[in-house]
């Protein structure tokens, strides 16, 4: 009789809302008694096979182990008991502070270079300079909803969320980060930075027509992710 | 004697009086309680781990990793926190015993009588 691997009892815990940390930890903690179990009647001369059943029934059948799991709410995840929170807000608040984050660590950074590297002449400052500042705001504007997208996707799928719920953080973080742009520009007098989205007044055509195809983007980007993980049958869990 | 409503709150207080003598893994601890207790109460090994990660939640206990002889095990200590908790549950358990062993000699006393 092999060891128990305990695989239902962690997707009826996952399902149920049990924190995935306190399923892992738990099921280890199960194996780890089981062995214990059967080496201590070993120890006493018994076969194997009787060491593995006599082992099974003292640890507790899967309901009952699982019945006492479930019986305390208090082990559930924040992801289960508030999803609203998780994949409704959190896609939200995640894309402000990131970009908040991002236009902040950039002002100091050219404010550093104005300071490290005067410019009295006004030249336009090196391409390269500016290269590194349009990929810096490529990260915070492109790479951003996605990363969040494929976060909520990893945690959903983590804590086996129902997919309407997956889905629509995936929306979320995807249209509105979508419809976000952030650049700069430099004439060597001054320079400006640029913060604006396609979903604000006063709704500027152009940032509503990038805006809506990055989205798109995003979403089959993220949906083909999605679908190779599932063709592959990996469980971040 | 096992699980009821009755006994609720008896896995705890075990824990937390054994985890207080010194640290121990799920294993050890299911074997001290059966020591302990000669058998008269006896849980499902496996239920002790709910209420050692809920205890841990609470803040009664904390827990790290060891290495024994090649295997990872997850020790449980009671903290400060755990301490206070357990002389709260050591009170009201010594209070309802004394209450039923009152009883119980009444009882006795007036089957006597009779």
């Amino acid at each position: 009789m092999p060891q128990p691997r305990f695989d239902e009892l962690r997707e009826r815990l996952l399902r149920a809302g049990i924190a995935p940390r306190h399923v892992r930890r738990y099921v280890g903690e199960l194996r780890d008694h089981f062995d214990d179990l059967v080496r201590e009647d070993l120890s006493k001369a018994m076969s194997r096979d009787a060491a593995e059943t006599a082992a099974r029934t003292r640890l507790g059948s899967e309901g009952d182990l699982a019945g006492v799991m479930l019986a305390r709410p208090a082990l559930r995840s924040l992801t289960a008991r508030y999803p609203w929170a998780v994949f409704g807000v959190g896609p939200v608040v995640l894309l402000i502070a990131g970009l908040v984050a991002a236009v902040a660590i950039e002002m100091q950074a050219l404010h550093l270079a104005t300071l490290l590297l005067p410019n009295p002449a006004h030249r336009l400052p090196p391409e390269g300079a500016m290269q590194i500042v349009a990929a810096w705001n490529g990260i915070a504007t492109l790479v951003a909803p996605l990363g969040i997208a494929g976060l909520l996707c990893f945690m959903g799928a983590r804590q086996r969320m129902p997919a309407r719920w997956i889905f629509a953080g995936v929306v979320i973080a995807c249209v509105l980060g979508g419809f976000q742009r952030l650049s700069f520009a430099d004439n060597g007098y001054h320079g400006e930075m640029m913060l604006g989205s396609g979903l604000l007044p006063p709704f500027p055509r152009d940032l509503l027509a990038a805006g809506i195809w990055r989205a798109l983007i995003d979403l089959a980007l993220v949906g083909g992710a999605w679908w190779i993980l599932l063709r592959r049958g990996s469980s971040p869990a | 004697m096992t699980g009821s409503s009755f006994m609720n709150g008896v896995p705890e207080l075990l824990i937390l009086r054994l985890l207080e003598q010194q640290e121990m893994y799920g294993y050890e601890l299911v074997q001290a309680i059966r020591a302990r207790t000669g058998d008269a109460i006896s849980l499902g090994e496996g239920v002790v781990y709910p209420s050692l990660h809920a205890l841990e939640r609470e803040g009664a206990l904390k827990s790290r990793r060891k290495l024994v002889n090649g295997r990872t095990r997850v020790y449980y200590a009671v903290t400060a926190k755990g301490a206070k908790h357990l002389a709260g549950l050591v009170r009201h358990w010594s209070h309802i015993t004394a209450a039923i062993t009152r009883a119980i000699g009444e009882t006795r006393h007036a089957a006597a009588t009779l």
